[in-house]
């Protein structure tokens, strides 16, 4: 049996074909055993202040889109930035955005809440690389 | 009262005598649609003709005998306009635009042309000025400047925008790739890849189009030798590149200061056009780039033996959209991006070409000093 890099991620985009394309790979690549998919950035952080309370349930790795209605990415990390430092510790934050927009890039990279910054869509190279 | 241009500071007076009258002159002053005012060296005014009035709203009995820049100037205007005053008093004229804050407190665009008044000494004693109304030009100008702003905009974000389902559909036909088994579907997966693969690098181009365009210039110290490596891991597909025998050969240690983003592009796109239009009927596919240290800035040559380009089309392969070869699988832009690039940082291209012999671009860059 082959081993899994993480146990559980959770991938935060309004764009349910691309969490079906991500999530697909993830699990493809045994990248992950687990993949939780949240639509919006308020429904990804009622699921982390949920989970928060089990024991061993946050997600080890979050992959963030940048553009999204209403809460877009950076909005998410501003009310994340809130919540409790075992939720912070625990979860690694990997944005994700299909403009390579040098704005977006730049702003990313300068936010300590970024662990990486990847283009979409995911690909298989650019999984195996994360290591934190 | 005598009206010198400062052009001919010279010109004699016998000629003004017995050509035109001063009072000729001032009837044509009078007459003229643009507004005249005449003051003295310390903004007194001394003459208005009725242009002028109607111009400011004030009648000329309100306006004769007042310092104009105390109440016809607004604020900010000010100290652009002391610079005037003392380029009269050096017998300078010139033209500028200008905004005059009128009675009722409107302010109107115009088109000044000053000139200094010189006495008989020729020693300057006041000035006149031309003031034409301008305000449509204005609003024109403004109007022009928008919609060019929002045309720009506009294609970044739909560039931006489209990228998301482009990203998708990339996505998902790698993933199909590697699930389906049946040769057919498979190969429609093939053809759809490769289709919004064309559709991105589009998207790509127009974006740094934009990015060119409008983003202002940011300098930096940039290492060439390292750019260039970067620049040569980015070329895609890496196997096109693998084929051709290429030649680098950058100045060691050459570090340069300009826009990196936009050198890159330049350096890429130039690269990038050696690699798609390579001559397939040769035995080797070459192309060579020298980098090196040339006046004040970098010269940059890419050199190949491709398929090269037809003197009828020389003057068009820069356009935007121009593709001149029949197979073409450029996006049309990458030239356009180079000659952008290169203007935005100020420098000159140069290209030589001969068809089936090959294609030579020779770009200088100066450095941008800050």
């Amino acid at each position: 049996m082959e081993e899994y890099r993480y146990k559980k991620v959770l991938l935060v985009d309004d764009s349910e074909i691309d969490n079906f394309i991500n999530s697909k790979l993830i699990t493809k690549t045994h990248f992950a055993k687990e993949t939780i998919e949240k639509l919006s950035g308020s429904a990804a952080l009622e699921y982390l202040k949920t989970e928060c309370k089990k024991a061993d349930s946050l997600p080890e790795v979050i992959f963030l889109d940048i553009m999204m209605p209403v809460m877009d990415g950076f909005g998410f990390l501003d009310e994340y930035d809130k919540l409790p430092d075992l939720i912070k510790d625990t979860c690694k934050i990997i944005m994700l955005s299909s403009s390579e927009s040098f704005k977006d890039l730049n702003r990313a990279n300068s936010s300590r809440l970024v662990n990486k910054f990847l283009n979409k869509p995911l690909s298989e190279k650019a999984l195996e690389v994360i290591k934190f | 009262m005598r009206f010198l241009l400062p052009e001919t500071p010279k010109a004699s007076s016998r000629q003004r005598s017995t050509d035109l009258s001063d009072e000729n002159f001032k009837r044509l002053i009078e007459a003229m649609h643009e507004g005249v005012l005449y003051s003295d060296n310390n903004d007194k005014i001394l003459y208005v003709n009725n242009s002028f009035c109607e111009l400011t709203g004030y009648s000329y009995d309100e306006l004769v005998g007042r310092i104009y820049s105390d109440f016809l100037i607004a604020g900010k205007d000010r100290i652009m306009m002391e610079s005037k005053v003392l380029l009269r008093k050096e017998g300078i004229g010139d033209q500028y635009e200008l905004q005059i804050l009128r009675k009722n407190g409107e302010l109107v665009w115009t088109m000044v042309n000053g000139i200094p008044i010189q006495d008989d000494e020729e020693k300057v004693i006041g000035s006149m000025g031309t003031y034409s109304v301008i305000t449509e030009v204005k609003k024109t100008e403004k109007r022009l400047k928008a919609i060019n702003q929002e045309l720009n905009t506009f294609i970044y974000k739909l560039s931006h925008d489209l990228r998301g389902p482009v990203a998708s559909i990339k996505g998902l036909a790698n993933l199909a790739r590697t699930e389906i088994l049946d040769p057919e579907s498979l190969n429609y997966i093939e053809l759809i890849s490769k289709s919004v693969h064309r559709l991105d690098s589009i998207l790509t181009d127009l974006l740094e189009i934009v990015r060119i365009k409008e983003n202002a210039i940011y300098t930096e110290s940039i290492a060439m030798e390292t750019l260039v490596d970067s620049i040569l891991h980015s070329i895609s597909p890496q196997e096109d590149l693998k084929k051709m025998k290429f030649t680098i050969r950058v100045e060691a240690g050459l570090n340069f200061v300009s826009d990196k983003k936009i050198l890159s592009a330049v350096i890429h796109n130039t690269i990038d056009n050696s690699i798609k239009y390579k001559d397939s009927t040769k035995d080797v596919n070459i192309f060579d780039l020298v980098i090196c240290t040339y006046h004040t800035g970098i010269r940059i040559i890419v050199d190949d033996n491709g398929v090269g380009i037809p003197y009828n089309i020389h003057e068009k392969i820069f356009d935007m959209f121009y593709r001149g070869h029949i197979d073409s699988k450029g996006t049309g832009l990458g030239l356009y991006i180079v000659k952008n690039g290169v203007e935005k940082l100020g420098g000159s291209i140069h290209m030589e070409s001969e068809p089936e012999i090959g294609t030579k671009f020779v770009i200088d860059i100066p450095t941008i000093f800050n």
